[in-house]
């Protein structure tokens, strides 16, 4: 009897999380199997049918795809800016909001909350009106406010296209964040504050050597969450820009897009995915080391 | 002195935080201020510049009774959008709920117990949720075809678990992680066994974690564009495909596009704010003084 | 899972019939023109329309005015064939990813879909279609009289065909042409359209008068349906060539001395005489700039001159006429467009799929179908006073004539039809937009898609060295 139950607690947490993982398991591994097995293939039109034949399409890709490496560094670019961007800004306004106490976080995290629940397809479409040079509301009020002399066509310029679709992005998911971080802090644990105001500490010690070690867990989650919803980031840059001017703000998800779904190109653009996959594994990888995280 | 120069600096301070707060709610609002005016104005008002128009119900009207004009002028929309929006309703609550239930264990036993393996199943469930939706989708929507299960609500809750279930794991691995075990402990000593602790000491604790998890969950799933578009035909379309239809080849319905836009808004703030309470409320502390 | 909830059921049942209900009571304008089509004139036809009778078809097509008018038609073909159509019409970009995902996976899930004259060829290739060939030439199938193929105007019924074998019937052809201002050319004195791309140009440095009103727009952002649908009029206009012998020997020449001058033309032209940031513009910004009459001319599809001279939509309604686009030495090439209809080579219910296709592609529906739209793809029809009647108020009849003279004189292969086209397009397009952008002078841009465009057909084995 005992034995038995030895037995079971052995297994108890297994079993606590079987549920879930069956459940993903199920969705996921045929997908990501054709997934892996077709960008080790040829498939032409002709037939159309996935034929093997090993690393070609990886060398190719590699050696003599100029646009692939392009379009890793626009990733890397478009990941680094506007994820710092989204996590600084939600990581100051929950301190401000935390801090202030203010009587109406209620309906401030209720309209915060709004930019995150309108259909994405009006926002694409909605900013980029924003954004045009000669109705676009933004350009509008820039030049009423005297910022500008003329208006500036943030998209159709390379110097400004990728700065804009981040800001729609950071518009759309900076709440996000805040959110999290916001739930974070309320979840802080009142007497070691009380312990190091007591001790005399200043506020920044008690945000470096307290706030930010609590919080360490939610920022990962913060920063996986938001940097993996990045690197897939399609239709928001497909309304905005189509990868455009030029190939300014074409994305690895973009390319890889392309070569899937408007040339038929499906094994090449499944090689492309792949190394977008094991490109955010190195991210991820990087932050949960960095972060250490407590729980694994 | 000091005193008088300390309250003036606590005042600038406050002015401060307060300016940075308000304009952080610009620019939150101001998107969104934009869409709600152009859900007022009739079409030939929408590319009007000037600030004053004369607000009409048309779009309104025309989104919610499916109408094929916005006043006189001819815009066939969609006749079944509440129909739609109610299939949205169902499909993230659903998703948001059973994602919970099932978060809730693993997690909890992620966090409580030491097993072999754990490191590598957390990696493997951030990885599910980092999976491109565009690389899975051909081979997904061969298998529901398959199964029979296309343009079914049940295949948008299967297939929205790939990216919401990872994020309520995780989420609340860090809400149980900040219960302390000593309650749960505690809770044991006086007699309840591993599994009551859980339910009588974890779950209440949690309740804000809980909370924060539900909207969020919900927040991921209702805006779902890539796979509702695929998988779903005209029985279990959810409003974001729904409010595609007003995109024509040639001429976007802005009037339409920006009240369905907003009307898509509604519900979700409705759900929102009963659960979004339990956020306000501290953790542990109240535990502790409780 | 909750379908079976009865609760559920309930309220969906209440909510379809309050919306049947209002539809019935408000959609009267699509309801009219339901009525104005008849079951005799198809049931003229001699051919056993009812032979599928009691199978049920899906349609996937794209949205738009027409297709919209097809869903009103619908209830004539339940009415006369006895099938019934379940009917799917999503936005370009939706349809179109739709449509693709579900054709290769071969799951026959849209037994009718339609394709566009340059992703056809692809869909042939891959073996998605269906070839109407047999279809054609089995009586039992086809009132040969009635249908009448050849009344087709050439252009569109090359669209529907590849290698001359026919895979799909034109739904609806279009061409491009130009649009202008005729008060803000009388008041710069200018009496007529321009002819040549020189006088193109002269037109919009006197017009330009930024910021309320820009010489011309075209279409910037990148894509083969989008920035070169209207560059390639130029291209060819300019009497450069995609290939040196299209089919039979592809290397690309698209950085000839011609396609070098067109590409610098249409970027410079539009750096100094068109909107802002003209690279991301395409018809989304192209029709309300139009109707708030911040352009003076624009080349586009002809279907945008009903919305300019809409009263309810446009603020400068009634000031607008039309023409031919202007042409050079290579003469001129109207852009040609045109969406098909097709069968799903993997549909079970091939038949029924088959008379669909005939009937909304047949006379009487196109006739009753284009009324409002004047996107008649027969010459019978757009030769019909009666049918002409209310689109001759567009452009004081200067559209319906220009219309009529673009699909005459347009080529359906002023882009090369064939299978990699949709890769080789985009990638022109990038470049023609990194021109536009100034993010390159017009050689580089040309030589650069050169280079790519080569590597693609040596890819694809097209080139033999």
């Amino acid at each position: 009897m005992l034995h038995l139950r030895g037995q079971f607690r052995k297994f108890l947490p297994y079993i606590l999380c079987s549920p879930a993982l069956l459940v993903l398991l199920a969705i996921t591994i045929m997908p990501v199997g054709y997934l892996f097995y077709t960008s080790f293939c040829t498939w032409e039109l002709e037939g159309f049918r996935p034929v093997f034949t090993g690393l070609a399409n990886y060398k190719t890709l590699l050696f003599r795809d100029s646009d692939f490496w392009h379009s890793m560094g626009i990733t890397l670019m478009y990941l680094i800016i506007g994820l710092s961007l989204q996590f600084f800004l939600a990581l100051g306004m929950a301190l401000i909001v935390n801090k202030s106490n203010l009587k109406l976080q209620g309906i401030l995290r209720t309209v915060i909350i709004m930019p995150m629940i309108i259909t994405p397809v009006v926002i694409g479409l909605l900013w980029r009106v924003m954004y045009n040079p000669t109705f676009g509301t933004i350009n509008y009020v820039l030049r009423g406010v005297g910022l500008i002399d003329q208006s500036i066509p943030w998209l159709g310029q390379t110097s400004t296209a990728l700065l804009s679709v981040i800001i729609v992005d950071t518009w759309q998911w900076t709440p996000f964040v805040f959110l999290l971080l916001t739930a974070g802090l309320k979840s802080l644990p009142v007497e070691p504050f009380e312990a190091a105001q007591v001790d005399g500490a200043t506020q920044w010690q008690m945000f470096r050597y307290l706030t930010l070690p609590f919080l360490q867990y939610i920022i990962l989650v913060a920063i996986l969450f938001r940097g993996s919803d990045i690197f897939n980031t399609f239709d928001l840059i497909y309304i905005l820009t189509k990868g455009g001017p030029g190939t300014t703000t074409q994305s690895l998800n973009m390319y890889g897009f392309y070569h899937m779904f408007s040339w038929l190109n499906l094994s090449y653009g499944a090689s492309i995915i792949v190394s977008l996959l094991i490109l955010v594994g190195l991210f991820a990888a990087f932050f949960m080391k960095i972060l250490r995280v407590r729980v694994v | 002195m000091n005193g008088f120069n300390r309250r003036i600096k606590i005042r600038i301070e406050k002015i401060v935080l307060y300016t940075v707060l308000a304009v952080f709610i610009a620019f939150c609002l101001f998107p969104l201020y934009v869409t709600f005016r152009m859900s007022l104005q009739s079409p030939k008002d929408v590319w009007k510049n000037t600030f004053f128009f004369l607000p009409t119900l048309d779009n309104y009207k025309a989104v919610l009774l499916g109408l094929s004009h916005v006043g006189k002028a001819s815009y066939p929309a969609v006749a079944n959008f509440p129909y739609y929006l109610l299939n949205s309703i169902i499909v993230s609550v659903a998703v948001a709920s059973v994602s919970l239930l099932l978060a809730l264990p693993m997690s909890f036993a992620m966090v409580r117990y030491k097993f072999s393996g754990k490191n590598s199943l957390l990696i493997y469930i951030f990885f599910i949720k980092m999976l491109p939706p565009l690389a899975i989708l051909f081979p997904l929507y061969v298998l529901f075809t398959k199964l029979n299960l296309t343009d079914t609500r049940t295949s948008l809750v299967i297939i929205y678990m790939t990216w919401v279930l990872p994020l309520s794991i995780w989420m609340m691995c860090g809400f149980i992680e900040d219960i302390p075990v000593a309650l749960e402990e505690s809770a044991m000593i006086d007699g309840c066994t591993r599994v009551g602790a859980f339910f009588r000491v974890v779950l209440p604790l949690a309740a804000p974690g809980i909370a924060a998890t539900l909207i969020f969950n919900l927040i991921l799933a209702w805006n779902e564009f890539l796979y509702a578009l695929v998988l779903t035909g005209s029985h279990a379309k959810t409003a974001p495909v729904a409010i595609c239809s007003f995109i024509y080849f040639q001429e976007i319905a802005w009037g339409c596009l920006c009240s369905a836009g907003m009307i898509t808004v509604i519900p979700i703030i409705f759900l929102v704010i009963p659960i979004q309470k339990y956020l306000v409320r501290g953790l542990t502390s109240g535990a502790v003084t409780g | 899972m909750f379908t079976r909830c009865k609760k559920f059921q309930k309220v969906k049942r209440a909510l379809l019939m309050q919306s049947v209900f209002l539809m019935v009571i408000f959609s009267t304008q699509v309801a009219m023109g339901a009525a104005g089509l008849k079951l005799a004139d198809f049931e003229r036809a001699n051919i056993d329309w009812r032979q599928a009778a009691g199978e049920s078809i899906d349609v996937m097509v794209t949205k738009y005015y027409d297709t919209e008018v097809l869903e009103s038609q619908l209830g004539t073909f339940e009415a006369l064939t006895g099938i019934k159509v379940v009917y799917h019409s999503l936005p370009e970009t939706e349809s179109r990813r739709k449509t693709l995902i579900s054709l290769s996976a071969k799951s026959g899930a849209y037994d009718v879909v339609m394709p566009d004259i340059m992703g056809l060829p692809k869909f042939v290739k891959a073996g998605f279609i269906e070839p109407l060939q047999p279809y054609l030439s089995d009586p039992e199938l086809i009132d040969k009289k009635w249908y009448d193929r050849e009344g087709i105007l050439l252009a569109s019924r090359e669209a529907g065909e590849v290698g001359e074998a026919a895979y799909a019937f034109p739904f609806t052809c279009e061409a491009s042409q130009l649009m202008y201002r005729k008060d803000l050319f009388g008041n710069a004195g200018i009496a007529k359209a321009p002819d040549t791309f020189e006088e193109l140009w002269d037109i919009a440095r006197k017009l330009h008068n930024p910021p309320t009103v820009n010489g011309i727009a075209l279409r910037g952002t990148r894509g083969e349906g989008l920035n070169i649908y209207v560059w390639s009029s130029f291209f060819r206009g300019f009497g450069a060539n995609f290939f040196l012998n299209f089919p039979r020997n592809m290397t690309p020449t698209v950085a000839s001395p011609e396609g070098i001058a067109a590409t610098e033309f249409y970027a410079k032209i539009l750096q100094d005489y068109g909107p802002l940031g003209a690279a991301s513009w395409s018809w989304e910004e192209i029709i309300p700039a139009l109707q708030r009459g911040n352009v003076a001319m624009s080349i586009d599809a002809v279907d945008i001159g009903p919305l300019l001279e809409d009263p309810e939509k446009s603020q400068t309604a009634g000031e607008w006429a039309f023409s031919v686009i202007p042409g050079g030495k290579g003469g001129r090439y109207p852009g040609i467009f045109a969406w098909l209809l097709g069968i799903d080579k993997a549909s079970k219910k091939k038949t029924a799929a088959w008379l669909f296709v005939q009937f909304a592609t047949s006379p009487p529906a196109v006739y009753q179908r284009t009324l409002k739209t004047g996107a008649a793809s027969r010459e019978s029809i757009r030769n019909d006073p009666e049918w002409q009647g209310d689109l001759l108020r567009i452009g004081k009849g200067t559209w319906l004539a220009s219309v009529t003279e673009s699909l005459r004189i347009g080529d359906a292969n002023y882009r090369p039809r064939f299978e990699y086209w949709p890769e080789m397009g985009d990638t022109l397009g990038i470049e023609v937009e990194a021109a536009i952008a100034g993010q390159k002078d017009a050689e580089e841009a040309m030589e650069k898609a050169q280079g790519k465009i080569g590597t693609l057909m040596n890819r694809k084995g097209l080139l033999a060295w």
